[in-house]
């Protein structure tokens, strides 16, 4: 049976005059899941997103969203009314909507994001505009689809830490997540998949579990023969053999893999997880394709 | 819609622009009648406005004729563009709709603008009432002549909608809408033309005329109506050109790449 997505797109392409903002463009959304699209500035993030929002449209391609997705968005730009207390920006953005929030539901929603309830929205800092402008696209309708563009821009480290425990928390919700941000660190612990832009294009489509999970490196002696290394082969398939180095892959834990290493008193010395970071894998690409 | 309605009333009820605009118009009309009946030489001094009903429907006059088109180009330019202060407009349109976000607006609008037209009356009524304990009021003369003032009003504030799509800078907009307005002789005489048609006053001026009998005795005053339609023509051609505005403005805001301005 073919995989049902929320999000499906096709050879998306945009122009703005001669410029290629986006070229050739094929991604899959899994409900539930949390994808993360990375990229430099001006590599078509936001770009994506407005079209995937319906804020313009793209140039060649298809794009098939799920009728019925009730979509969260917070944009890059902070979008408030400054004129209005944060307990009125809430209300009007649901009541926009077509929802009302009663004053218990107004007082958790102001709890969960920490904010005062009258005061002005231009008054507060940067990070709790941030916080109040995620409230507004996440709290004040049933959601099932959250965007956010570049959502820790102008963010302190506790409104980081708190953005990462929001988000977590929708996740296990079963909210779908599409974020772009800078902040690859803060992410990697959170995404499911990621989406690498340079230049309009995607170089990299990687679901992140299995780069993050399946490899290992082992750390080797001399004492290493040919029988050794074949008894390794049959149980792992070897990735890379370096001067005291091995990395296999293996669906297995790290735990089975220590015993396995124990039980046929293998001349291994340490064992460790293949961890290449996001942000490494982020300027690989961006390194190999500019 | 009342939830859409009452958002909208959040956000416009404590906007400086709409206020400050409402109630400078309020306050130029007050100053209107009190000058008018007690401030100005024996020369001008208006004792028919000591009449309260008359002093209402002079009110009403004033608002129509000079201070309605600003109000309304200034106030539908200003609700429209309050979504793009700070690009906010990517996310107001995207979490409420484009088409919720127009028809609110237009529909709060109308609201203001028949309140506007109500106290356009109603506070040179009262002034003229409290000042010279004069009382007359023709209700149905009243309320036909406030309800063409609010049908003529409209559509300042929907080509006020219109323009905000066209122009982005809200001070080329203020110049541009004074300068027509105040010193016309500056444009080519085709734009004038096209200006003033623009306008309900063109159309309905003969539905005012029962006003402008009632006023016929001010002194040194002409009041001038164009008649240029007859009074069936004239509303069934206003009426035409107000919902032309408002598909105008729904298609523009539905097919405009508004994240770009």
């Amino acid at each position: 049976m073919e995989e049902q997505y929320i999000i499906e797109s096709h050879h998306l392409k945009k122009y703005f005059k001669e410029k290629v903002a986006l070229e050739n463009i094929n991604i899959k959304i899994h409900k539930g899941e949390f994808y993360g699209i990375f990229g430099k500035n001006g590599a078509g993030k936001s770009t994506l997103f407005k079209i995937i929002l319906g804020l313009i449209s793209s140039s060649e391609g298809v794009l098939k969203i799920n009728d019925h997705l009730s979509i969260g968005y917070m944009p890059e730009n902070i979008a408030l009314y400054d004129h209005l207390s944060v307990h009125d920006n809430i209300q009007v953005t649901a009541l926009s909507a077509g929802y009302d929030v009663s004053e218990e539901k107004m007082k958790d929603i102001l709890e969960k994001v920490n904010l005062p309830s009258r005061t002005l929205a231009k008054n507060l800092s940067l990070g709790m505009k941030r916080r109040l402008q995620l409230a507004m696209a996440t709290m004040c309708k049933p959601v099932d689809l959250l965007i956010l563009d570049e959502p820790t821009n102008g963010m302190d480290v506790n409104s980081v830490l708190w953005l990462k425990d929001f988000l977590l928390q929708m996740k296990k919700k079963g909210i779908t997540i599409l974020v772009c941000s800078h902040s690859l660190n803060v992410l990697e612990q959170l995404i499911d998949h990621y989406y690498i832009l340079v230049d309009g294009h995607i170089v990299k489509d990687e679901d992140w579990h299995n780069e993050l999970h399946n490899q290992y490196i082992l750390t080797i002696n001399d004492d290493m023969n040919e029988k050794d290394i074949s008894l390794i082969k049959n149980h792992f398939s070897i990735v890379k053999q370096e001067d005291d180095k091995l990395i296999i892959h293996s669906d297995k834990k790290l735990l089975d893999i220590s015993r396995f290493i124990i039980e046929n008193h293998l001349p291994v010395e340490d064992i460790d997880k293949e961890h290449e970071s996001l942000e490494d894998i982020f300027l690989e690409s961006v390194v190999e394709h500019d | 819609m009342i939830k859409l309605l009452k958002a909208e009333h959040i956000k416009q009820k404590h906007d400086r622009i709409i206020i400050g605009l409402s109630v400078a118009v309020l306050i130029i009309l007050s100053f209107m009648i009190i000058w008018s009946t007690c401030l100005a030489d024996h020369e001008s001094h208006q004792v028919l406005l000591e009449d309260s009903g008359k002093a209402g429907l002079y009110g009403l006059f004033f608002f129509v004729t000079i201070l309605r088109r600003v109000f309304g180009l200034i106030y539908g330019y200003h609700v429209i563009d309050m979504e793009f202060i700070n690009n906010r407009q990517e996310f107001f349109i995207k979490n409420t709709g484009r088409i919720r976000i127009i028809t609110g607006k237009i529909i709060l609008g109308m609201i203001l603008l028949l309140i506007m037209s109500f106290l356009s009356f109603i506070i040179p009524f009262m002034i003229s009432l409290l000042m010279f304990h004069q009382f007359s009021l023709n209700i149905t003369l009243a309320f036909c002549q406030i309800f063409i003032a609010w049908l003529i009003s409209i559509g300042s504030m929907l080509l006020g909608i219109f323009l905000r799509f066209i122009v982005n800078e809200f001070l080329l907009f203020t110049i541009i809408i004074s300068i027509l307005e105040f010193f016309s002789n500056f444009f080519p005489h085709q734009i004038i033309d096209f200006w003033t048609r623009c306008d309900g006053f063109f159309y309905l001026s003969q539905a005012l005329v029962p006003l402008k009998n009632q006023l016929n005795d001010l002194k040194n005053q002409q009041i001038y109506l164009p008649h240029s339609f007859h009074l069936i023509n004239g509303f069934i051609i206003w009426m035409g050109i107000l919902v032309l505005m408002i598909i105008m403005n729904m298609y523009i805001i539905k097919r405009k790449d508004l994240t770009n301005e």
